[in-house]
């Protein structure tokens, strides 16, 4: 994905960790073995909604700001793409 | 060509905050939270005491042509989300005519298209009217309903319904506001309860809408560059925002201004736009815009309608 | 996805336009859905929240009732011929089904031959249907429609009292009307809807006030259905919106 390429490859990996594990959280169950390939509607039956709830969750646990301006249908298509999203969409802090 | 000889919207004036209606629709905090931040909704409207007649009536004492056009009003039509609004018999829209005078009008609903059925009873009442050939004749398009029971309160993941109501004066031909064309998709498959349908309506969503809001422009021959504005249903901001990304479309020429402040105002929404936008300059003569729904809720339709101002 | 041009006055629907089938068909069972228990405890808030701003409550004896959606997916696979597609259903009613909230006519839409564009006509008693002919009509001359279906149903149960005065069908039935251009061999009849009754046209009555929604429309169909002895002009009358309605069978009646 060359317009993420310039997102700290550390901040990712961070980004990509803490929304799996968020997952059975926001899930309400058991999710084990994800990886920032995971598909999150339809690997994981995620639904827009509990998509947003993850979106929120992480700015909770990470204690940063998200903008979700932007976010798109294709951004909820894997772990990975979301965790891209938000390296690229994080709000400086008020 | 049908025309919109005149349009009318009530928005009672009391408000409630959707953290207040978490508690009705079961909602978490953080349900509540997505909805407030991602989705754009902030308040709704409620008329507690109020009733379908006293919503219905509110919009229509908006329709300045109405008075002295009366006789000439030969059909009333309520353009219903919910098929029953009342129990059966009662009848509030054939009080209201009662009301206004209008003796000779025949009264019905029409629907079936969940929130897309205010496009349909514009185009129904149009076509009524050409097919009687009576120049002097009138149609009184309404909408607006109750939010009674949760199934009329919020749609699930995506809205919460307001309380409100429009009224527009439909012509059988004029100069402003003309119908170009109207398209509607109606996807029945989605009457169903299964998840899984949920998730591919979800998916579908955005894309289908775009395609009716396409239909319809390319109906009236027009290309999406030509439309000066859209007109939305209210069901929230972010959905917008992807059908304005499906099309190329600005989101700032979508008039989104009433989604925080009186949520999804049934099959009225277009109409509560419309004043928006005549309010703020965005109509401008001679210049299409568009007006689009998605009706969902076991079964859906996306509608859109061309118009010229 | 249905597209529609402007509405514009046009002289007649095209030439030879009118009703190629009839279908009448009784649902003396309840629907499928009546024993649902995930419908029936929907069904039970709605209701009650319905009734509730009237001072009314749901009737706490059984009720079960019919699906408008049921019985119009019979009423489709009856009346359209296999291999062909309509463009335009209307479905009317008056008393709702045990769907109440339900888009009833968007799933027809489904399950229909050609997913036609679709919508439903009610809340105006036994005139619905008449409303419901005229609209289609009136797409046959502007819509640009080659088939259309009328659907007219009415079922059986109405589970509160309304504290006002109803007549509660005795029996759930429907009748399908299929129009479009005949094709060979079939009989056309011929809709149309006069201002002021017409001389020397036959007048059919609903003999059976206890079903108020469909009773004229399933003499209609009993009348399609009868082979053919020379032109006939029936007339449809509604008394509660003075509505007309004249059906021209087997050839034309010198006007």
């Amino acid at each position: 994905m060359p317009e993420h390429d310039t997102a700290d490859p550390a901040l990712r990996e961070q980004l990509v960790d803490t929304i799996c594990d968020l997952l059975p959280l926001v899930l309400k169950r058991e999710v084990t073995g994800a990886t920032a390939d995971t598909t999150l509607m339809e690997a994981l039956g995620m639904s827009s909604t509990t998509g947003l709830e993850l979106v929120l969750e992480l700015e909770e646990r990470l204690a940063v700001e998200i903008s979700v301006e932007d976010l798109g249908r294709d951004d909820f298509g894997t772990v990975g793409s979301l965790a891209d999203y938000v390296a690229g969409n994080l709000l400086p802090e008020a | 060509m049908t025309a919109l000889l005149a349009v009318a919207d009530y928005l009672p004036p009391g408000r409630v905050p959707i953290e207040e209606l978490a508690g009705d629709f079961g909602l978490t905090p953080m349900q509540v939270k997505v909805f407030r931040r991602y989705h754009r909704l902030g308040s709704v409207r409620r008329d507690p005491h109020g009733s379908l007649l006293d919503l219905l009536r509110g919009a229509v004492a908006g329709l300045d042509a109405l008075p002295g056009r009366e006789h000439r009003v030969r059909y009333v039509l309520h353009a219903r989300t919910f098929p029953t609004v009342v129990p059966y018999p009662h009848n509030p829209v054939r009080e209201l005519c009662r009301e206004l005078g209008l003796d000779r009008a025949t009264v019905f609903a029409v629907g079936h298209h969940a929130c897309a059925s205010g496009l349909l009873a514009i185009d129904v009442a149009g076509r009524l009217l050409a097919a009687d050939a009576d120049p002097g004749g009138l149609a009184l398009v309404l909408a607006g309903e109750k939010a009674f029971t949760p199934e009329a309160g919020m749609v699930p993941g995506t809205s919460f319904f307001g309380e409100g109501a429009s009224a527009c004066l439909v012509a059988p031909a004029g100069d402003r506001d003309r119908v170009l064309s109207y398209a509607a998709d109606l996807r029945g498959e989605f009457d169903t309860d299964a998840p899984e349908q949920a998730l591919e309506f979800q998916r579908i969503y955005a894309d289908a809408l775009a395609a009716a809001v396409l239909a319809a422009v390319e109906r009236a021959g027009l290309t999406v560059d030509a439309i000066g504005v859209i007109l939305p249903h209210n069901v929230n901001s972010v959905a917008w925002h992807q059908v304005c990304r499906t099309l190329g479309y600005p989101r700032e020429r979508v008039v989104l201004d009433n989604v925080a402040t009186a949520g999804h105002v049934f099959c009225a929404d277009n109409l509560v736009n419309y004043r928006t936008a005549r309010q703020r300059g965005l109509l401008r003569p001679g210049e299409p815009y568009v007006m689009a729904a998605a009706g969902a809720g076991r079964g859906a339709t996306f509608s859109a309608m061309v118009l010229q101002h | 996805m249905r597209t529609f041009g402007p509405a514009s006055e046009v002289a007649s629907p095209p030439a030879a336009w009118g009703i190629r089938r009839a279908v009448r068909m009784a649902f003396p069972e309840p629907a499928a859905l009546a024993g649902d228990p995930v419908h029936a405890e929907r069904l039970a808030r709605y209701l009650a929240d319905l009734l509730h701003p009237y001072g009314l409550s749901p009737d706490p004896s059984e009720h079960v009732g019919q699906s408008y959606g049921e019985m119009g997916e019979a009423l489709i696979h009856a009346a359209v011929p296999a291999g062909e597609s309509v463009d335009l259903l209307v479905l009317a009613y008056s008393i709702p089904d045990l769907t109440p909230g339900r888009a009833t006519a968007t799933y027809l839409s489904h399950v229909c031959p050609g997913t036609p564009m679709a919508f439903a006509v009610s809340d105006q008693g036994t005139a619905s249907a008449f409303t419901a002919l005229r609209l289609v009509d009136a797409y046959a001359r502007s819509g640009g429609l080659r088939r259309a279906l009328l659907l007219v149903v009415e079922q059986n149960s109405l589970p509160y009292d309304p504290g006002i005065p109803v007549t509660v069908p005795a029996e759930s039935r429907g009748v399908a009307l299929l129009f479009g251009e005949p094709l060979p061999g079939e009989r056309p009849a011929r809709v149309s809807a006069p201002a002021a009754e017409p001389a020397g046209a036959e007048l059919l009555r609903n003999s059976d006030p206890s079903q108020p929604g469909t009773g004229v429309w399933w003499e209609l169909a009993g009348e399609l259905a009868r082979p053919a002895a020379g032109p006939r002009r029936l007339l449809l009358a509604d008394h509660d919106s003075g509505r007309l309605v004249t059906v021209d069978l087997d050839g034309e009646v010198p006007r």
